[in-house]
């Protein structure tokens, strides 16, 4: 049984800045070699997701306040991301991220599961440029 | 180029590494076993590899539209993950034009991406938003 006292928890916050060699680095482990642009200062989009990891907690942490261990094998289901503009380079973002429900629910393929759906918002001067929202399930 | 509806996107491929599996974890500071244990992957019943990470398959459908697309902004990508890509696999993003539309000085095209491996299709089903500006 999942702690349903999670629900609504606001994330810490936090903030990161996109380096062109960390950059780089997310763009070879994922195939993308020969599209770097060196002209301008975009980042890989995927950032709108790696962004959850300076939310202020952890995946782990975030994993033991909702009492669910990480070792069952936790799982993306769906993610939904908007943009209102993209993300750049050498540029402080800050983050936040709520958990907005924790759902139980039986799977054909894998049986029982709980699902935690929360969102993480990418802020740039008090704008929200980007909203992602996940839906994990969490093997029972 | 001229854009149609119904357009197919030329396919992007890779294939996964575990060194890439292992450069994600770190990154995400994902503790998760199953992108680093194939032994606990096989325990859970969840396959016989390290299983990649949901946030890299969704970048590859990203990199499929960079590749189609040089100047682009990304609007949305909404991503259903219907299975697991393992470290090993060959990987293939197909696409197709959804829909264009013109508003002053630029094209919104809706798009919608399959995410496919070697051994498995239908992985995961992507639909994207972007905006192309005429110049």
């Amino acid at each position: 049984m999942l702690n349903l006292n999670a629900i609504n928890y606001e994330f810490p916050g936090d903030s990161f800045i996109i380096d062109k060699k960390t950059n780089e680095l997310v763009s070879l482990s994922t195939g993308k070699q020969t599209s770097i642009n060196i002209d301008n200062n975009d980042s890989h989009q995927i950032f709108s997701l790696i962004a959850m990891s300076h939310s202020g907690i952890s995946l782990d942490e975030l994993f033991k306040l909702l009492d669910f261990d990480v070792s069952k094998g936790p799982m993306l289901g769906q993610c939904d991301i908007s943009f209102n503009s993209k993300i750049m380079l050498n540029q402080k973002y800050d983050v936040k991220g709520r958990i907005i429900s924790l759902d139980h629910k039986k799977s054909k393929k894998i049986g029982d599961i709980d699902i935690v759906k929360f969102v993480v918002e990418i802020i740039l001067e008090k704008e929200k440029i980007v909203s992602a929202e996940y839906t994990l399930i969490l093997p029972c | 180029m001229e854009l149609k509806i119904n357009q197919k996107l030329d396919e992007w491929k890779h294939t996964v590494k575990q060194s890439d599996l292992v450069t994600w974890s770190n990154i995400l500071n994902d503790p998760n076993p199953i992108h680093l244990d194939k032994n606990k992957v096989i325990e859970l019943g969840f396959g016989h590899d390290c299983i990649n990470q949901g946030p890299a398959n969704i970048a590859y459908v990203i990199n499929c539209i960079s590749k189609n697309f040089k100047d682009y902004e990304l609007l949305s990508i909404n991503n259903k993950l219907k299975g697991n890509v393992f470290s090993g696999d060959e990987i293939k993003v197909n696409g197709i034009i959804n829909d264009i539309k013109k508003k002053k000085n630029a094209i919104y095209i809706s798009l919608e991406l399959n995410l496919k491996s070697n051994t498995k299709d239908d992985l995961m089903f992507s639909k994207a938003e972007i905006k192309l500006v005429i110049t």
